[in-house]
């Protein structure tokens, strides 16, 4: 017996197109985080969506007395930084795009989440990633979202 | 000295732990977790943290504790069969086995009444999984709007986020005057609907050919690009931001310039 699944979705983006190997396993989406159009990677491991702090404070606009100071646990290490509501937009390349009110967290130093946290931002589940249906295809580097 | 310390019954058993790491092991060995619940017989290698913060709550006094197998002098065929509970009480250094009702009945409200103190080590050891599991059976009713602070900032030590907005939520109803729960309840929790419109973004496609073929030119700075189009490029994203602005009049933040890095 087989069984038989349709999901619908309202986009779909290429990921890993913006590099120049397609050898690459990291998916980067083009998105647009608190209005500001930038490159993301997809990572469900990551508790919350993570943003360089020189990214957030020049060009998303966050107020600091607007955030939250916290300390927080990102890839098992205690991070200080702030947390944040902004909107996070997901680019389609066919059918229509979708932006959700989200939450990012900003460390205060990029280095203490890791070397990578240069320029790309991390899109995780808290309020971003677990507030949508979304599918990866792997084979043809394909990112379905609703 | 704790009441039900004071109290001695015929079934109170001594057990006498010589060296300060013995009670340790021996908790490590034949008990659950204290922060957990969860058996400790899963542990092989003693986590030196877990086992001091085990010895620590135990000098705090009495404590419950559900035991997969019967202490010291149950015999084989008895162990790991039947979780049994049973308390714990503490006089100076010795260590007293407690089986009657009344101690159990006391331990057992010390347990639920630390609960912030297990949050507080399950957070610290970055453990998830017992920080929700304690979560669980914390009762918010009468709690104070510090000690909803307090959890939400253990949560977020947990990388527990959803709890935190969960505590967030629950402190919302007990503590709905305080201004800091308002706060966390705000930002944790953003009210804006899911918006599921088009918005216009200028030349992904572009900007995506545009960095296939020349982002590697680029490694290690900061670059913007518009429709394909590079607009600047420079180690710092300060100098990036004045220059794109100055020279092609663009406003930060911009949907229609993708500031990102080379590779």
């Amino acid at each position: 017996m087989s069984l038989v699944l349709t999901l619908r979705f309202q986009g779909r983006a290429d990921y890993n197109r913006t590099r120049a190997s397609e050898l690459s396993t990291r998916p980067v989406l083009a998105v647009v985080i608190g209005g500001q159009s930038a490159e993301a990677y997809l990572d469900t491991g990551m508790p919350v969506t993570v943003c360089p702090p020189d990214f957030a404070a020049k060009l998303m606009g966050l107020d600091p007395a607007d955030g939250l100071e916290e300390e927080a646990r990102i890839r098992g290490v205690l991070v200080k930084g702030r947390i944040h509501n902004t909107s996070i937009e997901f680019i389609a390349d066919e059918g229509k795009p979708m932006a959700i009110a989200g939450v990012v967290f900003v460390p205060n130093s990029a280095a203490d989440v890791g070397p990578d946290l240069t320029g790309f931002s991390f899109l995780g589940m808290y309020e971003c990633l677990d507030k949508m249906i979304f599918g990866v295809d792997s084979l043809t580097q394909v990112f379905y979202f609703n | 000295m704790k009441a039900a310390i004071r109290r001695k019954t015929t079934d109170i058993q001594p057990v006498e732990f010589d060296r300060p790491f013995s009670l340790a092991f021996y908790y490590r060995r034949r008990w659950r977790d204290i922060s957990t619940g969860t058996p400790i017989e899963a542990t092989r290698t003693p986590d030196p943290k877990k086992l001091a913060a085990a010895q620590r709550a135990l000098l705090e006094g009495l404590c419950l504790y559900w035991t997969t197998q019967d202490i010291e002098d149950a015999p084989p065929s008895r162990r790991h069969k039947q979780a049994v509970e049973v308390a714990f009480a503490f006089r100076g250094e010795t260590c007293f086995r407690v089986d009657d009702e009344t101690s159990i009945s006391r331990a057992r409200a010390k347990w639920r009444r630390d609960a912030m103190a297990r949050l507080e080590v399950a957070a610290h050891q970055g453990d998830e999984s017992a920080f929700l599991k304690n979560l669980e059976v914390i009762k918010w009713e009468g709690r104070s709007a510090s000690d909803f602070v307090r959890a939400i900032k253990l949560a977020f030590k947990a990388g527990a986020f959803k709890a935190a907005r969960y505590i967030a939520s629950e402190g919302m109803k007990y503590q709905p005057d305080s201004a800091e729960i308002q706060k966390y309840a705000r930002v944790l929790n953003p009210s804006q609907p899911t918006i599921t419109e088009p918005t216009a973004t200028l030349g992904p496609q572009a900007n995506r050919d545009w960095l296939k073929a020349h982002a590697h030119e680029y490694k290690g700075k900061w670059i913007a690009i518009r429709n394909g189009e590079l607009l600047g490029a420079s180690q710092s994203l300060d100098s990036l931001v004045e220059e794109v602005s100055q020279k092609f009049g663009v406003a930060f933040p911009s949907r229609d310039v993708m500031v990102t890095t080379g590779s």
